[in-house]
């Protein structure tokens, strides 16, 4: 996350330096704060997905990410496709290899040995594996993402902000709202959800619990992707862009309380907040140790999150 | 030996065990019994520290155990063996029982590693008491075997062998017949015998009628988590509330 | 009796000093057999808590470095002879693992997979820039030898032979502790925890215990790897080291003793090999988890004695058949 902290305090130095005013640097850290929140809350939204839909756990969000990124950046920066079918284009990749994911690793594991540290290490060799192709597709340097749009920065109250930030935050709540939607107000919702409570009792109604899960599965690396792309612009593209975004984004859905989708953006809001305030104001070198710090405390004082969700044993 | 004192769990809405009291004497075989969904197992979670209590008391010979940890509770002098079987199911039955001695070893972890010759005479003595165990239950064959590769009843003999290990005062046995074929039966209803002969207090849940009414010396009995019922196993059989409770639960006394 | 008890575990240990024996005056072969040392060591210490008690960690490295730091700055900055070192690191690392097992031994397995994850985490950044103690990117230097009787560990092959016997003394406290009560509490707690408790097991206490004495083992690994090449810098305490060790142990098979030894030489030795590629260093790692998490849920140690299994059945069907014959 050195990008998005790094844009922040050149902002802050900016202003500090020709008008000094403090009020912007707070604006400018506060919109900061909110697209990187936007962005874990997303990708823990893809999490708290993937759990409530069949309790499982996947350690390799972050990975997809990347790789949704560097997809989405082929189809729009190389082959020069309009932005919109790049997105819709890379959802749909992603989508089908979250499907993948769930037919040829997962369901085989859960049939042998049914425990779920299982998942937990294929999904962390996944991911391994995955970074390792992108870099023999895309190399390791850093690629910048072209700007979605023709502007180069809105000006709120002052403060010079890039139009992408907007989207991050306008994506992050409609899809926030979009899957409370889903799971709670429509058929094939709620059946998911049945086949994560009882998955025998929901095939027993009739419901094909293998293809509900393999498309919660979708869905959620389909929303990672999207979160890569929307990162694109803001930070640029590297294959390590993932790594530490994923369990940031692991540890705001635990915050917000797991499993719960409202949870999984006020998770994402916390981290992205306290790590942009910290590096601003207390130390940047510290900043992950200041955020993973908090989800060691949350998870002592705070188990349940601050929206419900199950950590303990009992 | 055991008191329970207006006892009541709560969950959500749901009241799975309202204010039920009874008393467990000395050296008896206690049998509680009800329609399926009357609070037993609960009832049994209370006791051995699984659930605490919303309200209500749990005492064993004068001391308060309400709401302790299953293993202080346990170290107390409470054993219980489990409906759906508990197992340490890729240890050996020999291990199975001597995790059953655990709090009763005295070696501690230096002891342990440097093998002290008390560690080993310990060590020794309760392979011994193990092994005394399994022949009282009938398993001393199958010692070296992997416990899920029992049958189900000898799964359940191992339950209980590994529960005595314990040393308890008093031991809980939660529907120890289920899956039991009849010539099973007949053996656990002597092993219960002999387990009670050896001085401890037994109480038991248990589906079969005529297995409770055979063996126990007194009988509580729940439904809908209330105790509608006490007495010696004839009183219950005529009290005209446990006929109707099981009528209107559709299950009758065999 | 007493013999037959001691011969099994006579054969590898004459192995081991055999080999040793062999490859004594090549400066490189006996380089790579430390390492082997210090991994087998470390990945036992892992085993008694993945393997035995049933709790995942993927940040051992941070227990790896508290060693390894401990013994790095006592010697260099104060001077401490390199065994009280050793001793503090210990120290500091049960500390540590204290502290960081406290939460943990309430936490289901996902939760405990993030939240080492996250301390390994810190442990990183912290190394990496508190200047004033770690020395950050630079490292410590010219951390001195490990010495006995006044005789310095100088030389690999005597470093080599430290290994070997430092590894049979932790071999050895493993095997003790698994065959004992605290072993058996440990494998009731993976086994079953509720039925642990019903047994009068502290569930929360043992796994705990666990937690220290398998940081204790890395700890010491860490100790020795610190005095042995004579300098540590955060790179080699990514989480990477972690996810290397948790490879070796699932490879190798977890919950006995040779896993865990099979596991840590076999993957040194790849990753020995494969040193000028090192970019495939951590695909090799991702490649062999999913194998083994997919293919072979016991590790090499389970395909082995599997193997071992089918043949005797297979030989004991031919005896019979020849004898109806």
């Amino acid at each position: 996350m050195e990008g998005e902290t790094e844009i922040a305090l050149f902002i802050y130095k900016y202003y500090k330096t020709t008008r000094g005013e403090f009020k912007d640097m707070l604006l400018s850290l506060t919109i900061s704060a909110i697209v990187i929140g936007s962005v874990y809350g997303l990708i823990a939204l893809g999490y708290s997905l993937i759990y409530s839909a069949s309790g499982l756990m996947t350690f390799c969000q972050g990975e997809i990410l990347m790789f949704g990124a560097f997809i989405g950046l082929t189809f729009f920066r190389y082959l020069e496709w309009p932005f919109l079918i790049a997105l819709l284009l890379t959802m749909l990749i992603m989508f089908v290899l979250g499907m993948l994911i769930e037919r040829l690793l997962i369901r085989p594991i859960l049939s042998r040995h049914a425990t779920d540290i299982y998942i937990v290490l294929a999904t962390i060799a996944l991911g391994i594996v995955i970074t390792n192709v992108a870099q023999q597709i895309w190399g390791t340097h850093a690629v910048q993402f072209p700007a979605i749009f023709g502007v180069d920065t809105i000006n709120i109250l002052g403060t010079m902000v890039q139009p992408e930030a907007f989207v991050c935050i306008f994506v992050g709540a409609f899809a926030m709202l979009g899957i409370h939607l889903f799971m709670n107000k429509m058929k094939f919702g709620t059946s998911m959800r049945a086949a994560a409570m009882s998955p025998m009792a929901a095939r027993s109604v009739g419901i094909n619990v293998d293809l509900t899960t393999g498309i919660t599965w979708g869905m959620s690396c389909a929303l990672a992707g999207v979160a890569g792309i929307l990162l694109g612009p803001v930070q640029g593209v590297s294959i390590s862009m993932g790594s530490t975004i994923g369990t940031k984004a692991f540890a705001a859905a635990v915050i917000g309380g797991y499993g719960n989708m409202y949870g999984a953006i006020i998770g994402g809001l916390i981290i992205g907040f306290t790590e942009t305030f910290s590096a601003a104001y207390i130390t940047s070198d510290y900043k992950d140790f200041i955020t993973y710090g908090l989800l060691a405390l949350c998870m002592v004082f705070l188990p349940r999150g601050i929206l419900k969700g199950d950590v303990y044993d009992r | 030996m055991l008191k329970i004192d207006r006892a009541t769990i709560k969950f959500g809405g749901l009241t799975a065990v309202n204010e039920v009291s009874f008393e467990v004497e000395d050296g008896a075989i206690f049998g509680l019994i009800g329609p399926n969904g009357a609070g037993k197992t609960t009832l049994f979670n209370i006791i051995s520290g699984v659930y605490a209590p919303n309200s209500g008391s749990v005492w064993l010979q004068d001391e308060e155990i309400t709401g302790l940890q299953p293993y202080q509770i346990c170290n107390k002098g409470i054993a219980r063996t489990y409906q759906n079987i508990n197992l340490f199911q890729t240890l050996s039955v020999l291990e199975n029982v001597k995790i059953g001695c655990h709090d009763k070893i005295k070696s501690g972890l230096l002891a342990n590693i440097l093998h002290t010759k008390s560690q080993r005479t310990e060590e020794k003595a309760v392979y011994e008491k193990c092994m005394e165990l399994l022949k009282f239950v009938g398993l001393e064959q199958k010692a070296e075997l992997v416990a899920k590769n029992l049958s189900y009843g000898e799964q359940r003999r191992l339950e209980i062998a590994r529960a005595i290990a314990t040393e308890p005062k008093m031991l809980l046995l939660d529907e120890p017949a289920a899956g039991m074929n009849s010539k099973e039966k007949m053996d656990l209803t002597e092993l219960i015998r002999k387990i009670n002969k050896r001085g401890m207090t037994i109480l038991l849940v248990e589906h079969d009628m005529k297995l409770v009414m055979n063996i126990t010396h007194e009988i509580s009995v729940l439904n809908f988590g209330v105790k509608i019922a006490q007495g010696t196993p004839e009183e219950i059989q005529q009290n005209p509330d446990v006929i109707e409770a099981y009528l209107g639960g559709g299950l009758i006394g065999e | 009796m007493k013999l037959r008890k001691i011969f099994p575990a006579a054969i590898p240990v004459i192995v081991a000093v055999l080999f040793l024996a062999a490859i004594s005056n090549n400066a490189y072969y006996l380089t790579i057999f430390v390492f082997c040392g210090i991994y087998v060591i470390a990945v036992s210490g892992l085993d008694i808590l993945f393997g035995y008690s049933g709790q995942i960690s993927l940040g051992h490295a941070m227990f790896y470095a508290s060693g390894a730091y401990t013994s790095g700055i006592l010697t260099t900055k104060f001077g401490v002879n390199p065994w009280l070192a050793i001793l503090a690191g210990l120290l500091v690392t049960a500390l540590l693992s204290f502290i960081v097992a406290l939460p943990a031994s309430r936490l289901v397995h996902q939760f405990l997979a993030l939240l080492t994850i996250a301390a390994g985490n810190m442990m990183y950044v912290f190394l990496s820039k508190a200047t004033s103690i770690t020395n950050a990117m630079a490292g410590i230097r010219q951390i001195p030898d490990l010495s006995i009787f006044g005789y310095e560990l100088h030389s690999n092959l005597s470093f080599a032979i430290f290994t070997l016997l430092a590894v049979f003394l932790f071999l050895f406290i493993k095997l003790r502790l698994i065959n004992s009560s605290t072993g058996r509490a440990f494998m009731a707690i993976r086994e079953n925890t509720t039925a642990a408790g019903g047994m009068g097991i502290n569930v929360r206490k043992y796994k705990i215990m666990a937690f220290i004495i398998s940081a204790l083992f890395t700890s010491f690994a860490g100790s020795m790897y610190t005095h042995f090449v004579g300098y540590i810098s955060p790179e080699t305490f990514e989480s990477s080291l972690s996810t290397m060790l948790m490879t070796m142990l699932l490879f190798g098979g977890m919950g006995n003793t040779a896993g865990p030894i099979l596991g840590a030489v076999v993957i040194a030795v790849i990753n020995e090999s494969l040193q000028s590629f090192n970019t495939y260093k951590t695909l090799l790692y991702g490649i062999l988890i999913l194998v083994a998490v997919l293919f072979m849920p016991r590790g090499c140690y389970g395909l082995v004695t599997d193997l071992g299994i089918k043949i005797k059945t297979l030989s004991r069907k031919l005896v019979k058949k020849n004898v109806k014959n």
